[in-house]
């Protein structure tokens, strides 16, 4: 197996969606490929810092709503009616 | 904030979904407001990370809530109502995305990984330092933000959709209007390109 297809095929492999025999060829690949292990520590990595960057801090769901915005929804459903 | 409102200010509503569905159709005005003033922080939050500006967030929360008055007679509740108006929410910011042009977007084949011809990596990669670590602090939280803005619109969107929304590939594609395996294989780039431009600042060797 080389990098490219390690690389290719990474998100089945992290899913665990590949037949038994594929999966051994992966493990076999990381354990003589240094840079591949990083790329997926990597990889992972990235995703879970999208979630706590977007979802965590101070960028949960504010608790605060802005008043003009929810008073233009309302007038808006009148509007509407 | 003077102009802003507090969720816990607005105690007086149902608690129960099916008597605030029956007064919403009864076209209770409290019910209303009741229903804007709950949901309107989670789908501007929503509607804000699909557009980066906040008037057309707001705009797009606005037109959901509009859409969502007009069809509430249809809600069967075999989804939670909130689950309802986010999907809302998320498709008119998705309308208001494919209605404007965007600018400053990298090209995603230079952000992917690069290999020889043997197959094998042309650079190889490096360990990162503890994400979870990383993400306390604020500058990184800015970084991966201004990353993910960076990314090509048809990637930023899937990845949004799928890794921080946490839709299904069968609810993206629905969502997008794009099939099961183009959902997947954009996602896969869209990490890799977001990866490449996270890689200098996450290696265990830089500041």
């Amino acid at each position: 197996m080389t990098c490219r297809e390690f690389i290719e095929f990474i998100e089945d492999y992290r899913s665990g969606k590949l037949p038994e025999a594929q999966r051994q060829a992966f493990d076999l690949h990381l354990g003589k490929c240094p840079s591949c292990v990083c790329y997926l520590d990597g990889y992972e990595k990235t995703i879970l810092l999208g979630r706590k960057s977007l979802c965590e801090g101070d960028d949960r769901i504010p608790e605060e709503v802005p008043a003009e915005l929810i008073e233009a929804i309302l007038a808006a459903r009148k509007k509407g009616e | 904030m003077a102009d802003a409102i507090s969720i816990e200010n607005n105690a007086a509503s149902p608690d129960d979904e099916g008597e605030l569905l029956a007064a919403l159709r009864a076209g209770d005005d409290a019910a209303y407001r009741s229903l804007v003033m709950t949901h309107t922080p989670a789908l501007l939050t929503v509607a804000r990370r699909i557009l980066s500006s906040e008037e057309d967030a707001r705009d797009a929360v606005q037109e959901a809530f509009v859409s969502a008055f007009k069809s509430i007679a249809r809600f069967e509740g075999g989804s939670k109502l909130s689950t309802w108006l986010h999907r809302i929410a998320v498709n008119a910011a998705l309308m208001k995305l494919r209605s404007r042009k965007r600018s400053q977007e990298t090209s995603i084949e230079e952000l992917l990984p690069t290999f020889r011809d043997d197959g094998h990596a042309s650079q190889p990669s490096s360990r990162w330092r503890d994400a979870a670590a990383e993400a306390q602090r604020r500058e990184v939280r800015d970084l991966v933000r201004q990353s993910i803005d960076r990314l090509p619109e048809i990637y930023r969107t899937v990845l949004l959709l799928r890794d921080i929304e946490e839709y299904s590939t069968e609810e993206t594609a629905e969502l997008l209007e794009i099939n099961a395996n183009a959902v997947k294989t954009r996602l896969h780039r869209a990490r890799q390109a977001l990866r490449s431009l996270l890689d200098p600042h996450m290696r265990e060797t830089s500041a």
